[in-house]
């Protein structure tokens, strides 16, 4: 009997008991149906994500002072007998940073970040934020840059702070007598906490050159800063496109100078000198940044930045942090194991490494619910598992005489074999077919639910259909071995 | 009767391995379904818990503002005054108590000459003891004189109280507080163990916590006019009913600047939470619907089964004069029997299956405040068997049926 003929025979055999045939295709469909349900989910929500070693923050490893650093993860016991954590900070001197540097392999960069903002006088806000009316001025000291004015509502106002303000009638303003106007407009704030109402801020971030080569920024006009910027203390600054478009439009950047507001109270400013633009962001590297699309972003040597210098004024500048980061495609274990190892060796116990790579992957070995949402999701095919595996018993007993017959005109035991073994695979496959059947319905179903599309593709599919052939073949040995036992003569005297 | 049942059992040993396939399959189903409700059951216990001990009168107050900057809004949060909260708790009718909490996580403690580093330390005042109504085991909370006076005592867990003093009593104990100056130590007598509260309070007093009057730990610190202690994680317990109005007494007493207040009830976060866990019932409840769904349509196959290979035996029966309700309750019989074993096989599996899975899923879906839930819960079991039972019954009545209408003579031919 050729394979189209078995396949014929064990139709017929299907069709002979179709109720319970039916029923067995639906019970491995149903199962079928989870499973891969569950599958294209979690493949759906893996597109969402990228993967995890492409991001940025799992490439950044940051070194840390162990003096200042609290570890807290959540499951720690409620005491714990302390080992000496030392007292003494982390100093790392900046140029040390460059010896380190070459001391890791190629595809690590040791550099610092820190990001301060500060208002300029080249971002006023535009006007119709600060246009609306402030209310009823109440009373007004006249003074040198303006008047003082105390507001009967809004913003309370800057009482004791110099403005000069416009009111909607050509009045006086006096302190007394006549209507009191609206104040329609506040012209100008001198004090510097209202500096950040009056003028956008940007954001400088003070850095070493090591910093471009791990953002992989390109430059667009002009340069980055290098070393002997940073040794100098060059006030140089090299803009984000966005910040360059809105400061100077079309005309050229570079060599412009860039006034800044620095420290409360005192007015106080210092200007950057232009050197470089960057290349507009990608997509993938404004999510980085630290504020999102719109803000103003800069770089300048980390010695420029005026309160690190006034920490540190003429001595030498001693870090107590820095980031080493890792470049996209290096084996994050490996680049994790050598950096602990090299701050182990440099700093002892005084430095602590943290990154989100260690902390996921710590995470990871506490993952027991994915375990238990596998066994739930796949339990439902298991208990149909066994029902073939019952069923297919049940019909090898059934039939004992027709295969004890069949064996006495001359079928060999393989061919009763895989007669039955075909028998449970025709089920297992039709299984997998609703199965598909009903996970189409069912991921239409989750995807109104969860307001998420989440379609069948081929590998979740495919994956069904093997899981059917799988599971039926699995389970159909041994029943098929059973009836291949099965000894004609014992068969046919048998009642 | 019993000789029906008798009878059934027998039927049941003859086929040992199907009748092994088929209550495993039940168990299965039954252990999937007693698994999860017995997670719903324990996680609405514990949120029931809290809402009953606390109804809606507990909440927590807040100062914010929001202001313009560039092309954002940035929020900003406020303080309060040690002075206008004792104004409140002073004027209003319908506070009972109002207290700060200050969190320390991390501080360094010595005791019987060993250092050791405690997760959590809160400075509060007297009134938060009795307003969260915390069951103190042994010796006695601290009183508003020690808060005054800023009288170093210190309340530990019955936890740190075993961890720290094991085998006796820690009342009158000593045990150094690291305080905010380096290397300096203030000693703490303890003045009384306490029972944690409910995990899903985190924010106080958990096993973790050792509780000490306000300012204790940095007495030296000393406060001018114009340098007001300031606070920012404040509690509010109305009395019964009068929640409403404590916020709005709230709201004129501690409203400055442009800060507005807020007050976010603990009843509400129960209830967030308690919706949170009702998706995750109905979202699992889904994987165990399909499971007992497979494992009916199991026991009406193979009862469909054992009917078609007894037809001769039921003919005989009917021939011998058996009734048509006898064969029905029969085949009945053997499916409840199945029904049963599964649901009492599946139900143990649960019983002991229940401390990993449900403590498990819960600690990994809302952390600290869903922990240690893992017991069994016996409604649960009930249900379940309850259902194994009503299912085995609903899928063994269409083999019966089909069993009881098969004619004589043909049964009998038939072989």
């Amino acid at each position: 009997m050729g394979l189209i003929g078995q396949l014929r025979w064990s139709l017929r055999h299907c069709r002979k008991r179709l109720f319970e045939s039916v029923l067995i295709i639906f019970a491995v469909g149903l199962g079928i149906a989870v499973i891969v349900s569950i599958i294209a989910l979690i493949g759906s929500a893996r597109a969402q994500l990228r993967a995890p070693e492409s991001s940025e923050w799992m490439r950044t490893f940051r070194v840390y002072s162990a003096a200042h650093f609290h570890s807290s993860s959540g499951r720690e016991p409620v005491l714990q007998v302390v080992q000496e954590r030392p007292t003494e900070p982390l100093q790392v001197p900046l140029n040390e940073l460059k010896v380190l540097q070459d001391a890791l392999p190629e595809g690590m960069h040791v550099f610092v970040e820190q990001t301060y903002s500060f208002p300029t006088r080249l971002l006023p806000k535009t006007q119709d934020e600060s246009e609306a009316p402030l209310g009823q001025y109440e009373s007004l000291v006249p003074s040198s840059g303006g008047a003082y004015v105390r507001f009967s509502q809004g913003a309370v106002a800057p009482t004791g702070t110099a403005v000069t303000i416009e009111v909607n009638h050509e009045e006086e303003l006096e302190a007394d007598g006549g209507e009191q106007p609206v104040v329609e407009k506040v012209e100008s704030f001198t004090r510097f906490d209202q500096l950040y109402e009056q003028y956008d801020s940007i954001y400088i971030t003070g850095t070493t050159p090591e910093y471009f080569d791990f953002k992989q920024y390109e430059i667009a006009r002009g340069n980055l800063f290098f070393d002997d910027d940073l040794i100098n203390g060059s006030e140089v600054l090299v803009l984000s496109y966005k910040l360059a478009e809105r400061l100077f439009g079309d005309t050229d950047p570079i060599g412009q100078r860039i006034p800044v507001e620095l420290f409360s109270n005192i007015e106080q400013q210092m200007e950057f000198t232009v050197i470089g633009v960057l290349a507009p962001f990608t997509e993938e590297q404004e999510e980085h940044v630290f504020f999102g699309e719109n803000q103003y972003y800069a770089y300048a040597p980390y010695t420029a930045i005026p309160h690190v210098r006034s920490l540190y004024s003429d001595q030498e500048i001693l870090l107590d942090s820095f980031i080493i980061g890792v470049d996209y495609g290096v084996d994050l274990a490996w680049a994790s194991e050598i950096i602990n190892a090299e701050i182990e060796q440099r700093y002892g116990d005084l430095a602590v490494v943290s990154s989100s790579y260690i902390s996921v992957s710590e995470l990871n070995t506490s993952n027991s619910i994915y375990i238990i949402i596998a066994i739930f999701a796949s339990l439902g095919l298991v208990i149909a598992v066994i029902n073939i595996l019952n069923l297919m018993l049940a019909r090898v007993l059934r039939r004992t005489k027709s295969v004890g017959l069949s064996m006495a005109l001359g079928s060999s035991k393989r061919g009763v074999f895989s007669q039955f073994l075909l028998e449970a695979v025709v089920l297992g496959l039709l299984g997998a077919v609703t199965g598909i059947c009903f996970t189409y319905g069912l991921l239409k179903l989750l995807s109104k639910l969860l307001y998420t599309d989440i379609s069948l593709d081929l590998i979740s599919a495919a994956s069904g259909f093997g899981l059917g052939l799988l599971v039926s073949l699995l389970f159909g040995v041994y029943p098929a071995y059973q009836a291949s036992l099965i000894n004609p003569v014992d068969a046919l005297r048998n009642d | 009767m019993t000789e029906s049942l008798v009878f059934t059992m027998r039927l049941i040993k003859k086929r040992p391995l199907r009748s092994l396939l088929t209550i495993l399959q039940i168990a299965l189903g039954v252990w999937i379904v007693a698994t999860i409700l017995t997670m719903n059951f324990q996680a609405h216990g514990r949120i029931d818990r809290v809402l009953n001990r606390f109804g809606e009168n507990l909440m927590q107050i807040y100062l914010q503002k929001e202001t313009q900057v560039g092309d954002y809004f940035l929020g900003e949060i406020g303080y309060f005054y040690a002075e206008d909260l004792a104004r409140l708790q002073q004027e209003s009718e319908n506070v009972e108590a109002i207290f700060t909490l200050d969190n320390i996580w991390q501080v360094r403690l010595k005791a019987h000459g060993l250092e050791y580093q405690l997760r959590g330390l809160t400075e509060t005042s007297a009134d938060a003891i009795s307003a969260l109504d915390l069951n103190i085991v042994e010796g006695y909370g601290f009183t508003r004189q020690d808060e005054e006076q800023k009288n170093p005592v210190a309340l530990i867990s019955t936890e740190i109280s075993k961890q720290l003093f094991p085998d006796e009593s820690a009342v009158g104990k000593t045990i150094d507080i690291e305080s905010d100056f380096r290397d300096d130590y203030v000693t703490f007598e303890v003045i009384g163990v306490y029972e944690p509260l409910d995990p899903l309070l985190q924010l106080f007093f958990q096993e973790t916590t050792m509780i000490i009057p306000k300012g204790s730990r940095n007495r030296s610190a000393e406060f001018s006019d114009d340098n007001m202690p300031i606070y920012g994680n404040v509690f509010v317990k109305s009395l019964p009913g009068k929640s409403a109005e404590a916020i709005i007494d709230a709201q004129i007493i501690l409203n400055h600047d442009d800060f507005t207040l807020s007050a976010e009830y603990f009843s509400d976060m129960a209830r967030a939470l308690s919706s949170a866990v009702n998706y995750m019932t109905m979202v699992l409840g889904a994987f165990a619907f399909v499971a007992i769904i497979i494992s009916s349509l199991g026991i009406l196959s193979i009862m469909l089964v054992n009917v078609v290979e007894r037809t001769r035996e039921v003919g005989l029966r009917k021939a011998l004069g058996a009734s048509k309700l006898s064969i029905v309750i029969q085949v009945l019989h053997e499916s409840l029997i199945f029904s049963f074993l599964g649901a009492v096989i599946g139900i143990v599996g649960a019983v002991i299956s229940s401390r990993y899975i449900i403590d498990g899923l819960l600690t990994d879906f809302f952390f600290e405040s869903m922990s240690n839930l893992g017991q069994f819960h016996p409604l649960s079991a009930l249900i379940s068997a309850a259902l194994a039972l009503a299912l085995g019954a609903l899928f063994g009545l269409y083999p019966a049926v089909q069993a009881a209408r098969m004619p004589v003579v043909e049964a009998l031919r038939d072989a």
